[in-house]
């Protein structure tokens, strides 16, 4: 698997560069210390995977990995000192597909990195009870709008259409089954895109088994 | 092509001096204003054209002087005062994201290398006693850590620049409910996705850590409850507890009278509204409400968040 790294801390690329070479399947193909060019560099390395860092010269880089989504197929896993399960939430909500804090083992950096790089979502935040925590709002969408905020929640409803388009059913379908009108259906599903930022079909069906839907 | 340097008095005169500048000056007018008087009018006109006369000349010699000395100097120390504390509180706040920056993008991650190597150290060292003496050194690693950004997270909390208000708001609100005897519950809905101007999301923080504050130390509250909104143009924040309410805000504690004044100060610098309401045994209600000037779409540094 090809990984590039994007990280202003020469040590953490030098540890994941040791990290990784121990590894026979996965190569650093590129590195970056900023977001300037590194998209760019990514496309031209073909990079599969981008271990990105959350802050880096010249701002927060979340806006980026959206721009990795779509200008690239590469997945993206962050590796970053916040343990603040909003951040996680928002760069999940921006495309991610792992999230690890760094002062995680290497051995749990390891595990991302597999995981990621299979499509599967990934998230430690080096403390069990809020990862536990965050999994729980990720897999079980509030009903209502309750005191707890949460920038990237679902309705029950439009879990349920979710969990329906996961299934690969279309929009008609959909409507069909729930009794509703297909436009509706397309509203939740414009809603959901927004919340949790998928565009295509295929995100939507790999989303949602990731998820366990 | 030249420039000069006007020196000013560094220090304004007393008190007592202007007092007695502006006496000398009504008096000096109003002599000057007799005298001429007879001058000016015909004999034996009735006392209440004289009074006319004498209000009209009186008034229009004095409210010029009263405009350049008075109300113009008082308007301009305002505008300085204002300005000054505005760059102050900008000047702190810059000072305190540098720190908060270095403390958890410096140290902290060299702490976090620590921590994450000796981790890992751990896992291959054997031997039972040197591997007790590594998970003990993580762990002394592991708190530095955590030290360092609970001191980041004190000065200035980094999600409140990436991930804006509501974020950080959330999170002021768990640590409070974490520490103290408080139940704390934020509803920021209407917020949700929406960034505004440095200044304002700032304020607003602050005024929200601020009353939180006062709530923990003075109002006996188990419960308090924050609502951020957009109410029109207006960012509306509302923190209401069910504590014992103030009784006059005159006769509060000092230091929460000092924390109510830092929140009035910051919102009518940003040309919002404080209010307060609250009824003894009751609890307390304060308000404030700020222009919400938007951050452009494409400064806004995480719009979907």
């Amino acid at each position: 698997m090809r990984v590039m790294l994007i990280d202003d801390h020469s040590l953490v690329r030098a540890g994941l560069k040791q990290l990784v070479a121990a590894q026979s399947d996965i190569v650093v193909v590129a590195e970056a210390n900023r977001v300037d060019g590194a998209l760019e560099m990514a496309q031209k390395s073909r990079a599969e995977l981008v271990v990105l860092d959350l802050t880096l010269p010249g701002g927060a880089s979340l806006p980026f990995v959206a721009v990795l989504r779509r200008e690239t197929s590469a997945k993206v896993l962050i590796l970053t000192m916040h343990d603040d399960p909003a951040y996680a939430r928002a760069a999940l909500a921006a495309g991610a597909l792992g999230y690890v804090v760094k002062s995680c083992p290497e051995s749990v950096l390891l595990e991302a990195l597999q995981s990621v790089s299979r499509g599967r979502l990934f998230i430690d935040l080096d403390n069990d009870e809020q990862t536990d925590h965050l999994w729980k709002t990720l897999m079980q969408p509030s009903i209502s709008g309750d005191t707890d905020y949460s920038g990237s929640k679902l309705s029950s409803r439009e879990t349920e259409v979710l969990r329906m388009l996961g299934q690969g059913l279309s929009n008609l379908v959909i409507a069909e089954r729930l009794e509703l009108s297909p436009k509706t259906v397309a509203t939740y599903r414009a809603r959901i895109a927004e919340k949790v930022g998928l565009k295509t079909t295929a995100d939507f069906v790999k989303y949602a088994r990731d998820m366990g839907f | 092509m030249g420039w000069r340097l006007t020196m000013q008095r560094a220090v304004s005169p007393p008190p007592w001096v202007v007092w007695g500048m502006v006496l000398i000056t009504i008096s000096l007018t109003e002599f000057a204003v007799m005298v001429t008087l007879p001058r000016l009018l015909p004999a034996n006109t009735s006392r209440v054209w004289d009074s006319i006369v004498d209000a009209i000349l009186l008034t229009s010699i004095i409210s010029p002087l009263m405009w350049w000395s008075t109300v113009r100097p008082l308007q301009e120390a305002a505008r300085l005062r204002e300005r000054f504390v505005s760059d102050l509180i900008a000047g702190t706040e810059r000072e305190r994201r540098r720190i908060a920056h270095e403390l958890h993008d410096g140290l902290g991650q060299s702490l976090t290398l620590l921590v994450s190597g000796l981790r890992s150290l751990s896992d291959l060292v054997r031997n039972d006693e040197p591997h007790r003496r590594v998970v003990d050194l993580a762990r002394i690693a592991q708190q530095a850590l955590s030290d360092a950004k609970q001191m980041a997270m004190g000065l200035r909390p980094s999600l409140l620049d990436d991930l804006g208000l509501a974020n950080a708001i959330q999170r002021l609100a768990d640590d409070v409910a974490n520490h103290e005897k408080l139940g704390v519950s934020v509803v920021a809905t209407t917020v949700e996705g929406h960034r505004f101007l440095d200044e304002v999301e700032t304020a607003m923080f602050r005024i929200c850590q601020e009353a939180l504050q006062n709530v923990c130390k003075h109002s006996k509250a188990s419960q308090v409850a924050i609502t951020l909104s957009l109410a029109g143009d207006h960012l509306r924040l509302e923190v209401s507890d069910n504590g014992q309410g103030i009784e006059s805000i005159r006769r509060s504690p000092t230091s929460g009278q000092l924390g109510l004044i830092g929140i009035r100060e910051r919102a009518t610098l940003l040309r919002g509204q404080l209010t307060i309401v609250s009824v003894v045994g009751q609890g307390t209600r304060l308000i404030v409400e700020l222009p919400a000037q938007r951050q452009k779409e494409e400064t806004a540094r995480c719009a979907s968040c």
